[in-house]
């Protein structure tokens, strides 16, 4: 592979001839109306039933930023706590609680809940669609963050904020050291980020694969795109091990089934161990959407394609896979055997590479153009400094020894804020400030563009490089003050005045912002960089007139006129097919089009949803289950309510798109997109099963000569076997359903659904029974917690199911499902198959695995 | 590209992740008998001369080696041009192009990760 040959197709992709658009010119009168009318977005107050990634997208952004400076403010008040020694300005009880929560609010609910925010916004114009496939489910994400983030936050001012850090080390936050709902607050305050979090995955992975322009085939996808479909795979494995971590945790703090208590068979490392194979990725989901961003803005200052395209996919799809063998490098001192530790320092140099070549690659792009010094280029180039010198102070760290001397102290500190703030806060402000022009009809000043620049680089390096002394000099962290005598007063005085000017730069930007934006859909300030990719096209609120056809990875500069062909309706689907939304759904890889997807449109379902979640999880903290139940069903009834009107069938004959081209409005099976859909909800299920096996081995390990423990006999072989086959027949019945589809007056689905129903309970319970006769309890011992919560994943399931199918029983009743319009039992054949197949394996690991030890 | 051979091609755009796949496999490998082998105190047990841990690592590496160069090997046979497609197909040679660069990569990363188990006490 060559670097050159990379920007070879954006010198010498040919002009179109005019005759060889898809569809003619002028174009039928009434059309234009026809497309427009149902994607008018809704007036006044039911703005909030709009699922558009646009408004949703930058509402999104918008309340990402509110979390950054509420976390910012956080960040300030410590600053100014430490910047003179044995300050009482703050206790520590407050303390505790403001570096919990800054934590915690920057990771989760400002890092990954903005970058995702940008794939909604940006996603669809970058990819030339219309929409992204699942819009009212990205409407539902939202909804749970925006509400769930501010409450969380609010928490703070009634004492019950969290505070024995972001990362919840057992055993500091079990009920015994932390009594309180502090805890509580964040493990389950912090599962609506989870949900909103793989809501947007799905979305963003199933977008990547099937909405994108006709031609743009996987060689031409832009990196943006790239970055946020490794970010969206990375939340997909990553986060199921923080929610098993976090199930776990609650478990043991609500029921008392010992996961981590080690008197009881539990261990603390098990802990460090879910959240980190959380964690290490998370900075890398937090990374890599904001190098995607590098990518696509560079090119643009620059005026010159990115260099090494092909490596710099090459290096994020890298990053995304080793970034998983690095979790145990937050755990080095642990006491982990010193081998362990070595293999995963080599893991952390191996993904050093990775990052490498992209480095290059943005430095190498920036040597091959001339880089015009914007805004977002002043940006560009502080993260370039800032995000190597954190990279170099990472390798530092990934090595065992010099980490154990600077383990817990501030160097630690120094290091995670230069990669953090200069590896993601410093791309998304250049990104606010590059693609500013695509949603307002006034550009941010340039003039306080540089004074923001200039404020929040001097300020982050004022911050966080003095840092690595007082840390070289042995302040540790999370110390809400310090004595006189340890000569850190002056050090910390310059970082709190670092900080200071962090914040004044916020604000500057903030003012900047309520200055300058005026929200437009079409009539925005327009491709000021003359960029080169799609989203700086003429759009409006149905993306662009028609859709484009793409022929190289910059097709702005190829076709400077494609814009303007684009609006005149010359290309795929100027109109409407089916009088609905609709987008084009192209092949994965070389995104020939495929059929036209009829989405859907604005809903109050979300919304609602999306209130009646964000109480849920907190009702169910203050321990008011019962409450929590209805809104938890209240919440899936609305689910159903926004689901129920999808799936509308083939409303019409196949008809022409423009080029020849006749496409369906419809399709069922592994060509659907909701197909696609279901199968990444399915991959999250296996990771969280698997973390859920990883889990058990683990506590085998820690737990010789007694798994299970003394005492304790396990249930007959014939047990297990019982349950097997009750699980195998559940997934039969679903099969001859499947076959039953063809006649659906016959009756036999409504049958066969109830049947397959009880055939899966029955498993569920034969399962969990033949625990429970033997005298096992799941208080006992983590032996007994472990297969017990094998059981209850599994009836979990089971009420997945139930709900799936009565749904699908439904769907038939009023006529909405029949051989062809299959989509709703195809998604729930596939989650009945798969939870077949994990019971099986839970069955088969609960029983087995013990024996064979002998 | 006819809609049979991007359906084939979809299936194997997944050996995109094949080298890195092989090196997760192998990185957990070592990692699990490291683990359990320092748990149950056997790391003085020894094979042909040679430690329990350093051993298993060597033939893990060997195997994931293997199984990355064959990657490699026929990297171009599975992703290159298919029956009856133009060769100059863009999308069949990205594909190819970064699989094979992968394959590469995650080799070294095999390489470094095998590395400590001959430099380093197991269970120290």
């Amino acid at each position: 592979m060559t670097v050159v040959g990379d920007r070879s197709e954006e010198r010498t992709a040919e002009r179109k001839p005019a005759n060889r658009f898809p569809n003619e010119v002028p174009r039928p009168e009434g059309e234009l109306n026809e497309l427009r009318k149902p994607w008018v977005p809704p007036r006044g107050w039911r703005i909030l039933s709009a699922v558009n990634n646009t408004y949703v997208g930058l509402a999104y952004i918008a309340t990402g930023l509110i979390i950054f400076i509420l976390a910012g403010v956080l960040a300030v008040l410590m600053r100014t706590q430490l910047a003179t020694p044995e300050n009482d300005l703050i206790d520590y009880a407050l303390y505790n609680q403001l570096f919990t929560m800054h934590g915690t609010m920057m990771m989760f609910l400002f890092a990954v809940p903005i970058v995702e925010a940008f794939a909604v916004l940006l996603m669809p114009n970058i990819l030339g669609t219309r929409e992204l496939p699942f819009p009212r489910l990205s409407a539902y994400a939202f909804w749970i963050y925006a509400f769930g983030s501010l409450a969380f936050f609010f928490t703070l001012f009634f004492g019950v904020a969290p505070d024995t850090g972001w990362f919840m080390y057992t055993p500091l936050s079990d009920a015994r050291y932390s009594p309180g709902i502090n805890a509580d607050m964040w493990l389950l305050g912090i599962g609506f980020i989870e949900i909103a979090a793989i809501a947007g995955a799905i979305e963003i992975i199933v977008g990547f694969a099937k909405t994108r322009a006709p031609g743009m085939s996987i060689d031409r996808i832009p990196v943006f795109a790239w970055a946020m479909l490794i970010f969206a795979l990375m939340i997909v494995f990553a986060f199921p091990a923080l929610i098993l971590g976090t199930i776990l945790l609650e478990i043991e703090r609500a029921l008392g089934w010992p996961f981590f208590m080690a008197e009881k068979g539990g261990d603390p490392l098990l802990w460090q161990h879910l959240f980190w194979f959380f964690g290490h990725p998370e900075v890398y989901i937090i990374f890599i959407p904001a190098a995607g961003m590098v990518s696509t803005i560079l090119p643009a200052m620059a005026a010159t394609p990115l260099v090494g395209h092909r490596l710099v996919v090459l290096a994020l799809i890298t990053m995304g896979v080793i970034s998983f063998g690095l979790w145990v490098h937050h755990m080095y001192a642990t006491g982990l055997p010193q081998l362990s530790l070595g293999f995963f320092s080599a893991a952390s140099m191996s993904v050093a590479i990775a990052s490498g070549i992209q480095v290059f690659a943005w430095i190498a792009t920036i040597a091959s153009g001339r880089l015009k010094l914007k805004t977002p280029a002043l940006f560009i180039v502080g993260f370039l400094i800032v995000f190597t010198m954190g990279g170099l102070t990472g390798v530092m760290v990934a090595s065992v020894p010099f980490d154990l001397q600077v383990h817990d102290t501030y160097f630690v500190v120094a290091h995670f804020h230069y990669v953090l703030v200069g590896g993601m806060v410093l791309p998304v402000l250049a990104a606010i400030y590059y693609w500013y022009p695509t949603v307002s009809q006034k550009q941010l000043s340039e003039r306080v563009g540089r004074w923001v620049f200039g404020l929040f680089f001097i300020g982050l390096n004022a911050t966080f490089f003095t840092m690595h002394i007082t840390g070289l000099m042995g302040m540790p962290r999370r110390v809400y003050t310090y004595l006189a005598v340890m000569d850190w007063g002056a050090l910390n005085l310059i970082s709190t005045f670092g900080a200071y000017m962090m914040a004044a730069a916020i604000a500057l930007l903030v003012f900047d912002i309520v200055r300058t934006f005026r929200f437009s859909f079409s009539d925005t300030v327009g491709n000021i960089w003359d960029a080169g990719t799609l989203e700086w096209m003429r759009t409006y609120t149905y993306g662009t007139r028609s859709i484009p056809e793409v022929d190289s990875r910059y097709p702005l500069w190829t076709r400077p006129e494609l814009s303007d062909e684009t609006d005149e309706g010359r290309y795929y689907l100027p109109g409407t097919l089916t009088g609905r939304r609709e987008a084009l759904v192209t092949s994965p890889i070389d995104a020939r089009p495929v059929y036209v997807m009829q989405v859907p449109g604005p809903h109050w379902g979300p919304f609602l949803a999306g209130i009646a979640t964000t109480i849920f999880f907190y009702l169910l903290t203050f321990k008011l289950v019962l409450p929590a139940v209805f809104f938890g069903v209240v919440a899936v009834a609305l689910i159903l309510w926004w689901v129920w009107d999808l799936d509308h069938g083939p409303v019409r004959r196949p008809a022409h798109i423009g080029g020849g081209l006749v496409l369906p409005v419809y399709t069922s099976g592994s060509v659907n997109h909701s197909w696609w859909g279901t199968v990444t909800l399915l991959l999250v299920q296996g990771a969280f099963f698997t973390c859920l096996v990883f889990s058990y081995f683990f506590l085998w390990l820690v737990n010789p000569h007694s798994w299970p423990p003394p005492g304790v006999s396990m249930p007959s072989l014939a047990w297990p076997a019982v349950a097997a086959a009750l699980y195998a027949a559940s997934s039969a019945a679903i099969f001859f359903a499947g076959r039953a589809l063809a006649r659906p007056s016959s009756g036999a689905l409504q049958l066969l659904f109830p049947s397959a129903l009880l055939l899966f309970a029955a498993a569920v319970g034969v399962q969990v029974y033949s625990e429970w006769q033997t005298g096992l309890r799941p208080t006992q011992h983590s032996y007994g917690a472990m297969v017990y919560l094998f059981g209850a994943l599994q009836g979990f399931l089971g009420g997945v199911l139930l709900v799936m199918a009565g749904f699908t029983m439904a769907r038939s009743l009023a006529g909405k499902l029949d051989a062809v319009r299959r989509v709703t039992f195809d998604n729930t054949m596939l989650l009945w198959h798969y939870a077949t197949a994990q019971g099986l394996v839970a069955v088969g690991i609960v029983s087995l695995f013990p024996r064979a030890l002998g | 590209m006819t809609a049979v051979a991007e359906q084939r091609l979809t299936s194997k755009a997944f050996l995109l992740f094949g080298g890195l796949l092989i090196w997760a496999a192998h990185f957990m490998l070592v990692y699990s008998v490291n683990a359990v082998v320092c748990a149950r105190g056997l790391q003085d047990l020894r094979v042909l001369g040679a430690g329990l841990i350093p051993f298993t690592v060597a033939i893990a590496t060997l195997v994931a080696l293997a199984a990355a160069s064959r990657l490699l090997w026929v990297g171009s046979g599975w992703l290159g041009p298919l029956r009856g497609e133009p060769h100059d197909d863009r999308a069949s040679a990205f594909l190819r192009q970064v699989s094979i660069a992968l394959a590469l990569l995650s080799m070294v990363a095999i390489f470094l990760t095998a590395l400590p188990s001959f430099v380093v006490v197991p269970c120290g």
